[in-house]
């Protein structure tokens, strides 16, 4: 038996320190008077009084004791334990004693910060004192486990926050797993977007490269995460890397596409032009070949016939891919707002674009290499309308502000200026969201006679026969005005994308009310997520331009980082314990567990809650829930509880 | 062989940053001038758009500082010369004297009861007083006490009064103090430091609003700022949290907030200070919490509530709270010479009119402006002293000197998280060059030229 | 139908020919005219919505749309005083007070029935420059033509000629420079609305018309850089004035000034006009051309060539009417009689040119602008009789 069992069953013998903290506590609860009381609760062995308990010759104090008295508990009365249970802890630690054997009455934050009444303070302190040390009675000792973390990452979202992070761990000397859903890595930012005037693509492609001459990174395109398991440090996961049918052979050359008989939109259009079934995604996508498109491929064997490379398989399968991996970072991105058909017009007219498919159609690599033609046609006047989809200005507009439209639309009108002089722009907007240095793109637009219109009730677009005119209240004069224009383009946000929910069921995350990925905590935590060890980073927690979505990643990675770093992870002992004996199996611990900790085994046909110690943070709520008691919240067990309930009304002391 | 990082600052940024590497296991020193932690976050009373306290929020973060036996605080202090290069940098910081010592100081807070000298409260933005000695702020961590020396009247007597007196004068501190922990023959001391990585987080202060005197600040006594707005809505500010105007303590009746005030004008600062529209929505809610009947008005140009749950809150505002927004730049403040009342003159652009409007109170949005930056490293500053970034869109937390990296208001206006989010970023970068794992911040393109 | 829709059945107006407008607008002096952000500062600060409750913010944004019938029908340009406030306040640097000055520009371009303001504010200096050497060779040729026997007797005489003499061709062009200015300040008039909606009295209107252009330019005169400006302004006014005014007893009774004292009063009255023209005139123009960086901004803003071709010709007229009294009084009968004839011709090129179709109608917009505006009860204060 370990020496620190045998304290277990020893008979407590309990040392109490009322802290004085300088006059936080002295000045309004007689220290003096709560020390001579603790004295008079049995088992206590010894009680003193300290100016500040937490300093050097305070917890020497503790220690000293510990070792003179031979004391087994430790009951310490001060500030809230959050500010220095910890230090306590160490103490009894340093001094032989298991830490979890210590019990803290806030007699600060609950007692002398709030009360004015000398008296009436010192009893409650004594109350909260009488009821600690009932506790610390009863309390076990409780042991760390310590986990073996595994050096590596999975990245899902091959994006640009995905391929930050994959950068920045890779140089830990970690494996990084990145996956994306699509065929080529890049995400957004490959099609659209600028941060200043570097267009997306070439930021993505300055990535790309680093990315193929990293050994440490593992691509894995066309992939998907299929399970997801285990515990921080140690999770398990399953991708499945859906078949491209084409594979490293390919040269690129085109032959395939020539004479593939199936048409359909192009996504990495937005919808502007057609790809066949079988594509290349963009000109730099990565890995550089070809893909088939299997939701659309009749499987007629042309394609075949044609490659010269023996590039094509149409016989491949899916494969699974079973990794090990101590953390992950979600970076799925997000989608554009996609406009209703009649919404603004669009759908009912080639003259109504929305904001990405104006930024390919500007894009040198885009459907029209950069000429912004439209129906063989060059738009001589073109509206902007801003909030499409956002700020709730429409029936199907999410309530937030998508924070990146503002700056994007001035950016591209812009630039219709530098290569179109002649052109009519005018931006129909509800507040110009060009914060920070963006506040530049708003005075240039001004010196590029760009014009503005305040709008509080969205404008309507109205087709008359070939011509578009859009109808706007000015706000800032007062007048309802006609604009005849050639183009129409709608500024539309990032909403969550549509297969949101398919990861989350996957790796059990939550989502905020606006459907985008919930960080633990907006300000303190915002690249984390409830779930300890899985990291969020990019436009999958909100609306983010290229730059942020960087900066996420970096974030991410550092966090991913802290993690592993040391090599192990340590798991509070102070969790939910399920006593086998009680436990029916009923599953209503399952069900209020906010971190998914729990699950049911069938151990010789008896279903049994499990506990996964590595993912319970200890909030109680199984334990609370659970009818029968098997569930206990060590540290916090009933027992633990009610003797301090009972202590406090002067009972069973 | 791990090699420590600085971080110089320890507001939000700087304490996340420090918490971050201390968790990788690297020593980090942080560095801050004033005695404690905390910055400007700890100055605010609560948080948009959750209505979150500032320092219930950031207080465990900076109790945690001090838990980690790897981040070494150097309060109080200024770094003074840096030289060497990525990996190796020599720093030395001055150690301003506290004339308090440290290790004997319990923050009991007996000396800053019986100092006899008062003087304006930088914390509360100079609204309320502090003593000679004194405890930055009853959450300030370290929680010691320090010695203004300009102010104290031992350490530095007026002149009339050292003439009379036949030997030092005052001293009351070091008799009340229990510890004896006072030292008056404190002298500075400079720290040499060898460190791999440097990260600038030091923060933001406003722009002084005196230069556009059309507003009256400094002149009317009922016009404040939104940091001194946010100190009197504090319950640790100098009136308790109760709103009463600086002319008569009483209640206002009615609040304007003024956005835009040397900010996006040519004239002073061109940029946009991203922030204080939310603010001023979140002081007016706060306002209305702690004054259910005040009026609360906030003229602006264009309400940038472009961040997660921003355009939520104010229509929150609007709705739940009646807050009143007006779009109109206003161009002057007058003040009634009786009842110190402000009138606010404006175009109320939804109607086309010159307006004029009279409120008790009047809180400008001043714009936010980067504190200076030690100049003894030569980071190329814009010209409004934020830190520029070297390759904005592949590395946007590298300074332009390889081994500086930079998080928060320090590079450019932001909220908090994503203060937060580049001190993350920063820490990364940093740490892989603490570790010795990368030699060199910059991203080496193979058939490129250095970046 | 959305509402938008049910609103739109209203009024509502249509963007057109926006390229054209802009050209136009950017030619008169408006390369500012899109960096305003509409914040209102200028109409906040601006003493004259002190006053009067109206917004040039909206008058810009009229123009930035290119709304050119909303333009026209607005007199809120001539209003403006050019104090100069909104240019300080602007945070965008975008000028109101320039902008305004350009679309005064535009108005008076449509307000003109004959085409030659287009020509004129559209066309370069060195062209009005020899349009107005032109016409003033061609009167000044004129003169001497069709009165060479009265001038050569009056040579002959040693004497000067009498003014009365020139009665004819002065009354004609006074007459047909009058024609022109008053059918374009009745376009102007009617443009605006002038006619229509009174609320207020004539003689109510007149009176706080007065009293309020008297308050404004006193208070404006306490500021010293809007002293000197409007101080200028009144030099030119009491230069042309007694200019005017000493011409006119002419007309009624021929040879009064042949009478003493009034000879004296003439030749006196005519060195305080000139002189006071010269300095009012001199003092924009040095200030124009000057390179210290001490100059206030409004001299370097303010230099579009209607603005250089106005202080140009008043110049002239003022040299020239100085050198005309010397040689009088030097007995240089020759050379007193070809500056008269130069500073005749250039006053009828002035009456002719200027007047009606450059900067010197704005007095008359002006007047009308005011006169309407407080008939209208746009005047606060002054809402209803």
């Amino acid at each position: 038996m370990s020496e620190e069992m045998e304290k277990e069953t020893e008979e407590p013998r309990i040392g109490v320190y009322i802290c004085h903290c300088g006059l936080n506590i002295a000045a309004t609860v007689d220290v003096e008077e709560v020390a001579e009381y603790a004295k008079t609760l049995p088992n206590v062995v010894i009680s003193r009084h300290y100016v500040f308990m937490c300093s050097e010759p305070g917890q020497d104090l503790i220690r000293e004791d510990i070792k003179k008295y031979n004391l087994n508990r430790v009951v310490v009365a001060s500030c809230s334990p959050s500010m220095h249970e910890p230090t306590f802890r160490s103490v009894l630690e340093s001094a032989g004693l298991n830490k979890y054997l210590l019990e803290m009455a806030n007699i600060r934050e609950h007692c002398s910060w709030i009360h004015d009444d000398k008296k009436a303070a010192t009893e409650k302190a004594k109350d909260l004192v009488r009821m600690a040390v009932a506790k610390a009675r009863l309390l076990e000792p409780l042991e760390e486990k310590e986990f073996s973390v595994k050096p590596s990452v999975l990245i899902v979202g091959g994006g640009v926050s995905g391929m930050r992070a994959a950068l920045e761990l890779s140089q830990y000397g970690f494996d990084i797993y990145l996956i994306d859903k699509s065929p080529t890595l890049g995400g957004k930012a490959a099609l659209v977007g600028y941060v200043d005037s570097t267009r997306g693509s070439e930021i993505v492609g300055k990535m790309v490269k680093l990315i193929k001459s990293n050994p440490k990174i593992h691509v894995f395109t066309n992939s998907e995460l299929v399970e997801f398991s285990g515990f921080p440090g140690n999770f398990k996961v399953k991708i499945r890397v859906n078949p491209r049918y084409v594979d490293e052979k390919c040269n690129l050359c085109g032959e395939c596409e020539k004479v593939c008989p199936v048409e359909v939109a192009n996504e990495y259009n937005f919808g502007l032009n057609k790809r066949k079934a079988i594509f290349l995604p963009f000109k730099e996508s990565y890995p550089p070949y070809y893909v088939i498109d299997d939701k659309v491929c009749t499987k007629c064997g042309e394609c075949v016939k044609v490659c010269n490379y023996n590039a094509i398989n149409l016989d491949q399968q899916p494969s699974t891919l079973e990794l090990d991996v101590g953390a992950l970072i979600v970076a799925i991105g997000y989608d554009p707002y996609e406009p209703s058909r009649g919404e603004y017009g669009y759908g009912l007219s080639d003259n109504v674009i929305t904001l990405f498919q104006l930024e390919r159609l500007l894009d040198p690599d885009g459907p029209t290499n950069g000429e912004l033609i439209i129906n063989g046609k060059e738009p001589k006047s073109i509206a902007f309308i801003f909030c499409v989809g956002s700020r709730n200005t429409g029936p199907n507009a999410k309530p937030y502000c998508s924070r990146m439209c503002c700056t994007s639309s001035l950016n591209s009108a812009i630039k219709i200026k530098d290569k179109y002089p002649d052109v009519d722009i005018y931006i129909l907007y509800k507040d110009i969201m060009t914060y920070g240095n963006d506040e530049r793109l708003y005075e240039e637009a001004g010196k590029r006679f760009i014009k503005f219109v305040k709008f509080e009730e969205p404008p309507d677009v109205i087709l008359d026969k070939e011509k578009l005119f859009v109808d706007v209240y000015e706000y800032t004069i007062q007048e309802y005005l006609r604009i005849p224009v050639d183009l129409v383009v709608l500024a539309v946000g990032m909403v969550p994308r549509h297969d949101m929910d398919e990861l989350t069921a996957v790796i059990r995350a939550s989502c905020s009310g606006d459907g985008f990925l919930k960080e633990l905590h907006l300000k303190l935590a915002p690249v984390d997520s409830s779930t300890k060890g899985v990291f969020l980073a990019g436009a999958a927690t909100g609306p983010k331009n290229i730059i942020e979505s960087i900066k996420m990643g970096s974030a991410a990675a550092s966090k991913a980082m802290s993690l592993l770093s040391k090599g192990k992870v340590t798991a509070e002992p102070t969790i939910a314990h399920v006593n086998e004996d009680l436990c029916s199996g009923c599953g209503i611990c399952v069900s209020v567990c906010p971190y998914d900790a729990i699950s049911i085994k069938v151990v010789d046909g008896d279903r049994l809650a499990n506990v996964e110690e590595a993912l319970c943070m200890g909030c109680g709520s199984c334990a609370t829930a659970c009818p029968s008691g098997a569930m206990q919240h060590l540290g916090f067990k009933d027992i633990q509880i009610k003797s301090q309930i009972s202590a406090l009304f002067g009972g069973g002391v | 062989m791990t090699k420590p990082v600085l971080v110089i600052g320890g507001g939000i940024a700087g304490i996340q940053a420090a918490l971050d590497l201390a968790e990788q296991g690297i020593e980090v020193y942080l560095v801050d001038r004033a005695p404690s932690i905390g910055g400007r976050m700890a100055q605010l009373d609560k948080t948009f758009p959750t209505l979150d306290c500032a320092s219930c929020i950031l207080t465990p973060k900076m109790a945690a500082v001090p838990r980690y036996p790897n981040i070494k605080l150097l309060m109080y202090s200024e770094v003074q010369e840096v030289k060497g290069h990525v990996g190796n940098f020599t720093v030395k910081v001055l150690k301003k004297p506290t004339y308090v010592d440290w290790d004997k100081c319990t923050g009991c807070g007996a000396c800053m009861e019986k100092c006899p000298k008062k003087v304006p409260d930088e914390y509360n933005m100079n609204l309320g007083e502090r003593k000679a000695i004194y405890i930055m702020f009853p959450q300030a961590v370290p929680r010691k006490a320090v010695i203004d020396a300009e102010n104290c009247l031992r350490l530095n007597p007026p002149p009339e009064i050292k003439e009379k007196a036949k030997g030092p004068i005052c001293g009351v501190c070091s008799k009340v103090c229990p510890t004896g922990a006072i030292n008056y023959d404190m002298k500075p001391e400079i720290v040499e430091l060898n460190v791999a990585a440097i990260i600038v987080a030091t923060g933001a202060e406003l722009y002084d609003a005196r230069n556009i005197p059309e507003y009256g600040y400094g002149k009317f006594q009922n016009v404040y700022t939104h940091l001194e707005f946010e100190r009197l809505v504090s319950s640790t500010g100098p009136t308790k949290g109760e709103i009463v105007r600086r002319s008569d303590g009483k209640h206002p009746k009615r609040i304007a907030w003024i956005q835009c005030v040397g900010s996006r004008d040519i004239r002073f600062n061109h940029y946009c200070s991203t922030f204080c529209c939310m603010a001023a929505t979140k002081q007016a809610i706060l306002a209305k919490e702690h004054i259910p009947d005040v009026e609360c008005t906030i003229y602006y140009m264009d309400i940038r509530a472009f961040g997660k749950g921003f355009n939520e809150f104010v229509e929150r505002a609007k709705k739940e709270f009646g807050i009143k927004y007006v779009r109109g730049k206003v161009v002057s403040i007058e003040e009634d010479p009786e009842t110190k009342n402000l009138i606010i003159k404006y175009e109320d652009t939804s109607v086309s009119y010159m307006k004029k409007e009279e409120f008790d109170m009047v809180v400008l949005a001043v714009a936010v402006r980067p504190n200076r930056v030690t100049p003894t490293i030569p980071l190329e500053l814009d010209e409004y002293g934020f830190v520029k970034l070297k390759d904005p869109y592949l590395d946007p937390v590298s300074t332009t000197i390889d081994g500086v990296f930079v998080a928060g208001i320090a590079a450019g206006a932001k909220d908090i998280p994503d203060s937060v989010i580049e001190a993350g970023a920063a820490a990364a970068k940093a740490a892989l060059i603490a570790k010795g794992l990368i030699a060199s911040a910059t991203v080496k393109q193979s058939d490129e030229s250095s970046t | 139908m959305t509402s938008s829709q049910t609103k739109s059945m209203q009024k509502r107006i249509t963007i057109t020919q926006v390229s054209e407008f802009l050209e136009e607008i950017i030619s008169l002096g408006g390369e500012e005219l899109l960096e305003c952000y509409q914040c209102g500062s200028c109409t906040a600060i601006c003493p004259i919505t002190e006053e009067f409750n109206v917004s040039f913010r909206k008058t810009i944004k009229y123009a930035q749309f290119g709304l050119r019938e909303r333009l026209l029908g607005d007199l809120t340009p001539w209003l403006c005083n050019v104090h100069g406030d909104c240019v300080e306040s602007c945070p965008r640097d975008a000028k109101p007070s320039k902008i305004l000055a350009t679309i005064r520009r535009y108005q008076s371009i449509y307000y003109d029935w004959t085409g030659v303001s287009r020509w004129w504010n559209f066309s370069s200096l060195k062209k009005k420059l020899a349009l107005i050497i032109f016409v003033t060779l061609l009167s000044a040729l004129g003169l001497f033509v069709l009165y060479k026997p009265v001038l050569m007797n009056y040579i002959s005489m040693g004497k000067f000629i009498n003014m009365s003499e020139l009665i004819i061709p002065g009354i004609l062009i006074f007459a047909i420079s009058s024609i022109l200015l008053l059918s374009n300040a009745y376009r102007m008039y009617k443009f605006i609305g002038g006619g229509k909606d009174y609320k207020v009295g004539f003689f109510t209107a007149i009176k706080s018309i007065l009293r309020t252009w008297l308050g404004t330019e006193k208070e404006a005169m306490k500021i010293p850089e809007k002293r000197s400006r409007i101080l200028e302004h009144i030099l030119i006014f009491i230069g042309l004035g007694l200019f005017i005014i000493l011409s006119l007893p002419a007309i009624i009774y021929p040879s009064i000034y042949s009478i003493y004292p009034f000879n004296y009063i003439l030749k006196v009255g005519r060195y305080v006009a000139a002189i006071t023209l010269l300095i009012g005139v001199g003092s924009p123009i040095i200030k124009r051309i000057s390179r210290s960086p001490n100059i206030h901004w409004y001299y370097k803003m303010f230099r579009h060539s209607t603005d250089w071709a106005s202080l140009i010709t008043v110049f002239s007229i003022a040299l020239t009417g100085l050198l005309l009294n010397i040689f009088n009084d030097l007995n240089m009968v020759i050379a007193s009689y070809i500056t008269y004839v130069i500073h005749l011709g250039l006053v009828f090129s002035f009456l002719l040119l200027e007047v009606p179709f450059g900067k010197h109608n704005h007095w008359i917009y002006r007047a009308i602008a005011n006169y309407v505006s407080a008939r209208k009860g746009i005047l606060r204060g002054v809402t209803h009789d």
